[in-house]
């Protein structure tokens, strides 16, 4: 555990002990199962989890709706701001501090029900014009790939953009694509071909407080260990019948 | 579920994947004796999906888009390999090794873990699951002693943690073109009074660095550099320094695969347990040799390499080389070697040859006889206890198949990472000679054993890389002061082997030994070196074939 702080923590920060009175603000994104705005207010995995971390780690954190590339650029320019949840990925690695992981994201490509031609390795999707949106890492991925990539505001746009034949496959999180199609019918295939994953994570402003980038770390580490946000991400994969095989 | 139809469909029929592994190091029937070996082998698993993930280098790729349909079709057992970058791969793992949490269910780590790997009891030890529970699922033509890696993969009692499933080395990199111009070899005479030919000292390096950049500057009417490196501050660049930075300026002490007892990272053991990296702990991370070398490399990006190298990552560096206007380069990573023996490239003549070539990397002023050479970078098939019994024993079967005989040198040819003996001594490897530049004769010399990867004196890879790409990129990135930094760094990794140790204890986990003078331990023989009055000794230079004589067994 201690190992993972370090890991993820400078070792100047990992050291330091957590500060009284520092607020966090968690700037998050419509990112529906993650985050989902309904008459209640906000829901979602991402939420579950951060009323979890807040009620844990005893932190003041307020949480932020914004668009995903407001709330990046938030946490990069302002201390004690971060972004709820991006993908952790090299590239942005020396951006932030990052409090990780939250939970591994599975990817797959989704084509149109009536392709019948399976795709058999990540070979083959260089030959697609493939869908994505705005900020999501996986599109960046994909064009480090050498695939080219259409990006849409959001993630169902970029679905809606498949149903209408703008682009060849679309490129999603599985549990948002098993979302899209419990409330949708865009006459998309249900099972995708799975490629990829990548850790969601907590990215913070480098000059946030360290002690409560520690804190929080703690806190996320002993969820993790006492199975709390497993169990949360196990109730949307039943809800949307879907298994992301962990 | 359409592929394995069409799969199960050719019974007996290997003709598919003979077709596609060749050549190979077994004959015909061999060959398909092992692939009859894994269909039946992989009966009780057909059905399930695993997951493997990688780092990305060519030989990856040929697994993940060829080997791993293949291995679909002829087993059912479904693989999704991912690539991804290495550092991402290495965070996975810490992740599930920490947590519990099956991610994946086998991974390709590399080597440099393996000081983790035996202390934190997590990884499968492959030698005792090969003859237990991985028993009925381990090839028998499997060949262990065949694969020329394995000292870096076993841990220090003797065991096999991971299976090496490529490598790749860091090599001098040249335009052996440049350098036979006789007009560029008598200017170099003139100015700095010996031959123009491969750099055996940095002093020499240093020089040809210079007579490009500052004297030659142009060629062919391009504007042309004598040396190139990267300097972002992000995780590639501390990859770029522990790999091999100080092992080549002689920091460390006279041991293979790593020095005895202060390794290449500086830091001090004993017996198995690591007890400081700073001098006053007995470490070396903050001696002269190591801010000797960190100066040479802030200084070279700085006064040698094209500017806009500061400010690039391990990746974005990777492809400069291609474009034809660099001289040498000090090390250079041999996994690709593929990428730069296109026929399109400038770095190649009309026949796709290449003009440029690989030789043993020049030695810093600290190095001496006994000390590795360069490094090595090992990524091996590593099982994680976490993952559950029946996926272990589907992802071994999968990574046995990426390194069987069957496979492996059609694959060693493609991605051209070598591991086997049979493969590296094969004729088909031997007839490319010509078109690698000087690869194939690294691979089959023993000059290979003396370029390591990080050993088994760093307790928590993931937790300690992380380290030194904050700092160093302090100097790189914003010019801060060498000895400062080094100061800076040889305390935080001090520190964070307390913490290691203090929250994993062990009889092989770091414990801190009491600070002392550090010229107390600069009096000691060995490492950490006192400072050299001249850290420039004249230049020396070897023609390029005295050189390759020194690697032929």
């Amino acid at each position: 555990m201690a190992t993972l702080k370090a890991s993820c923590l400078s070792a100047s920060l990992a050291l330091s002990l957590p500060a009284q009175g520092v607020e966090l603000v968690f700037n998050t994104y419509l990112d529906p199962p993650y985050v989902i705005q309904n008459q209640r207010g906000l829901a979602g995995v991402n939420i579950e989890v951060y009323e979890l971390l807040k009620k844990h780690s005893k932190l003041d954190i307020n949480i932020r709706l914004l668009p995903l590339k407001r709330a990046y650029l938030m946490a990069l320019e302002s201390p004690n701001n971060c972004v709820f949840a991006i993908e952790r990925s090299q590239a942005r690695e020396s951006s932030f501090n990052w409090i990780s992981p939250m939970y591994i994201s599975r990817y797959a490509i989704y084509q149109p029900q009536q392709r019948i031609t399976p795709l058999s390795s990540v070979a083959d999707l260089q030959q697609l014009k493939i869908g994505s949106y705005l900020g999501s890492g996986i599109g960046e991925y994909l064009e480090s790939l050498g695939v080219e990539v259409d990006l849409a505001k959001t993630n169902l746009n970029s679905a809606k953009k498949l149903q209408r034949q703008r682009t060849q496959a679309w490129a999603s999180d599985i549990l948002s694509s098993a979302y899209v199609h419990y409330h949708y019918s865009l006459g998309i295939q249900k099972q995708g071909f799975d490629f990829y994953s990548s850790l969601r994570a907590i990215a913070c402003n480098k000059d946030s407080d360290a002690g409560a980038l520690q804190k929080l770390q703690t806190s996320l580490n002993q969820l993790q260990k006492s199975g709390k946000i497993s169990k949360i991400l196990a109730s949307y994969e039943q809800q949307y019948q879907v298994d992301l095989g962990l | 579920m359409l592929y394995w139809l069409v799969g199960s469909c050719w019974a007996e029929d290997f003709s598919p994947w003979l077709e596609e592994f060749q050549p190979s190091s077994l004959s015909q029937q061999q060959q398909i004796e092992e692939l009859r070996w894994f269909k039946q082998a992989a009966q009780p698993y057909q059905g399930i999906t695993i997951r493997a993930i990688s780092e990305r280098i060519n030989t990856h790729w040929y697994e993940a888009t060829v080997i791993a349909p293949l291995f679909y079709q002829l087993t059912g057992i479904k693989v999704i390999h991912e690539i991804s970058g290495e550092d991402d791969v290495v965070k996975k793992l810490q992740s599930q090794m920490d947590l519990g949490i099956n991610y994946y269910d086998i991974y390709v780590s590399d080597s440099d873990l393996i000081g983790g790997h035996f202390r934190s009891r997590n990884i499968v030890n492959l030698s005792q699951f090969m003859q237990h529970q991985g028993k009925d699922v381990t090839l028998p033509s499997l060949d262990i002693d065949d694969f020329i890696g394995l000292a870096f993969t076993t841990g220090p009692y003797g065991d096999l943690l991971q299976l090496p499933d490529q490598q790749f080395a860091n090599l001098y990199w040249y335009r052996q073109d440049w350098f036979k111009r006789p007009e560029l070899q008598q200017q170099f005479q003139t100015i700095y009074g010996y031959p123009l030919a491969v750099p055996v000292n940095w002093s020499a390096y240093e020089d040809i660095a210079e007579f490009f950049t500052e004297h030659v500057k142009e060629i062919d009417g391009q504007k042309v550099y004598g040396h190139m490196d990267y300097g972002k501050r992000d995780p590639s660049l501390g990859w770029r320094i522990s790999d091999a930075w100080l092992s080549m300026a002689g920091m460390g002490d006279v041991g293979l695969p790593n020095g005895v007892p202060v390794d290449e990272w500086g830091i001090r053991r004993h017996g198995c347990r690591p007890v400081g990296a700073s001098m006053r702990r007995g470490g070396a991370l903050d001696s002269p040799a190591a801010i000797y070398a960190i100066q040479k490399y802030v200084d070279w990006l700085k006064r040698y390499a094209p500017p806009e190298a500061q400010k690039m990552t391990f990746s974005q560096a990777g492809a400069e080389i291609a474009k034809g206007h660099i001289a040498q380069q000090i090390f250079w990573y041999t996994a690709f070697t593929a990428d730069l023996s296109q026929p399109d490239l400038a770095v190649t003549d009309k026949d796709g040859l290449p003009l440029w070539r690989v030789a043993p990397s020049p030695r810093g002023a600290y190095w001496q006889p006994g000390m590795k050479s360069g490094y090595q970078d090992v990524g091996a098939w590593t099982l994680v206890k976490s993952t559950p019994l029946k996926r272990q024993q589907a992802a071994w079967l999968y990574a046995q198949f990426n390194v069987a005989k069957t496979v492996s040198l059609r694959k060693t040819m493609v991605g051209l990472t070598p591991i086997r003996q049979s493969d590296v001594m094969s004729k088909p490897f031997s007839e490319r000679s010509a078109e690698l530049g000087g690869l194939v004769e690294f691979y089959q010399s023993n000059a290979r054993n003396e370029w390591t990867p990080t050993g088994l004196n760093v307790p928590n890879y993931p937790a300690l890389s992380s380290l030194w790409w904050q700092y160093i990129g302090r100097a790189s990135d914003h010019g801060e002061a060498v000895p400062q930094i080094m100061k800076e760094l040889a305390q935080s990794m001090d520190l964070a082997l307390a913490k290691i140790g203090k929250d994993n204890p062990g009889p092989c986990s770091p414990k801190l030994i009491s600070a002392q003078q550090a010229s107390l331990w600069l009096a000691h023989p060995g490492s950490p070196k006192p400072k050299l009055e001249n850290e420039k000794p004249p230049g020396k230079t070897l023609n390029y074939s005295e050189l390759i004589k020194q690697w032929q067994p």
